[in-house]
């Protein structure tokens, strides 16, 4: 049923289509200076960065109430993780052929929640670390800091991802990431 | 086709490069064993609960616990305490 779904999202359409709500754009735009402030500007032992997290954190958990109640192309049943689809996505690239989508591709999809649950896991062992428990325990401080490599890696190839198909579709990702719309071009 | 492929890469690897360089610049190194021992003791001995030695900007870093509350030493190369800092 969800194949179906996705299917069926996945139509050639011409012209513009508003896919991404405010709050989703906010969401985005907030995480990414968010994210990039604290791995790599903000001191680990400050304030600051404790509070970046706590934002970070709140972010993630409204992105997932979001998930649930929030406009179409925002509902994670919208872009269910589709691992079919997504090798589908992969042939499709190799042999040159295009297929675009109105919300999420299955590989953005896959991309969405490895980022979503890198960050759990980056604020949940953040968190820890400042609890009497694991103050100064090694072995957190190392899977806070492994995650957040995961997490840049995993931003490295979203950039790259977003750049790729950018071209390759002639549809400005970047761009309807901060207007919301879609603008397919023929 | 090529041309995309060829400017993402060039661009991943750049954003690639920025990250790692951003994970190895990470200024905090576990201190030598031997140096960790004898901290450890010499702080024990005065209370702490130490969980973790570091070496930072050429200072000892001590993660401890004292009488419940987090905190934080900074230890000279002579392994006088320069500096103690409560963590709330």
């Amino acid at each position: 049923m969800t194949n179906a779904n996705a299917a069926s999202e996945a139509i050639s359409p011409a012209g513009q289509t508003r896919v991404w709500d405010p709050l989703i754009r906010i969401f985005h735009w907030s995480l990414v200076i968010a994210f990039t402030a604290n791995a790599l500007f903000v001191e680990g032992d400050s304030k600051i960065h404790l509070w970046i997290g706590y934002f970070v954190a709140g972010a993630v958990a409204f992105r997932i109430v979001w998930g649930f109640i929030g406009t179409k192309y925002a509902r994670f049943s919208n872009f269910p993780p589709n691992l079919k689809g997504a090798s589908e996505q992969v042939m499709e690239i190799a042999s040159n052929r295009k297929r675009l989508h109105m919300g999420h591709t299955p590989l953005g999809a896959l991309m969405i929640y490895n980022l979503l649950l890198t960050l759990i896991v980056i604020a949940a062992s953040g968190y820890l670390m400042t609890t009497d428990a694991y103050w100064g325990v090694r072995w957190m401080e190392e899977l806070h800091e492994a995650a957040v490599f995961w997490a840049e890696f995993s931003v490295a190839l979203h950039i790259a991802a977003v750049i790729f198909e950018s071209l390759r579709l002639k549809v400005n990702l970047p761009k309807a990431m901060v207007t919301g719309v879609k603008e397919f071009r023929n | 086709m090529k041309k995309i492929l060829t400017s993402t890469l060039v661009a991943s690897s750049l954003l690639l490069g920025t990250a790692a360089a951003s994970f190895a610049e990470g200024s905090e190194q576990a201190a030598d064993a031997a140096k960790q021992d004898q901290i450890r003791a010499n702080l024990t001995g005065q209370g702490y609960d130490v969980r973790k030695v570091d070496m930072e900007d050429g200072m000892y870093e001590v993660y401890a616990m004292k009488d419940g509350k987090k905190v934080q030493l900074f230890l000279d190369d002579s392994m006088k305490i320069v500096r103690t800092q409560d963590i709330n």
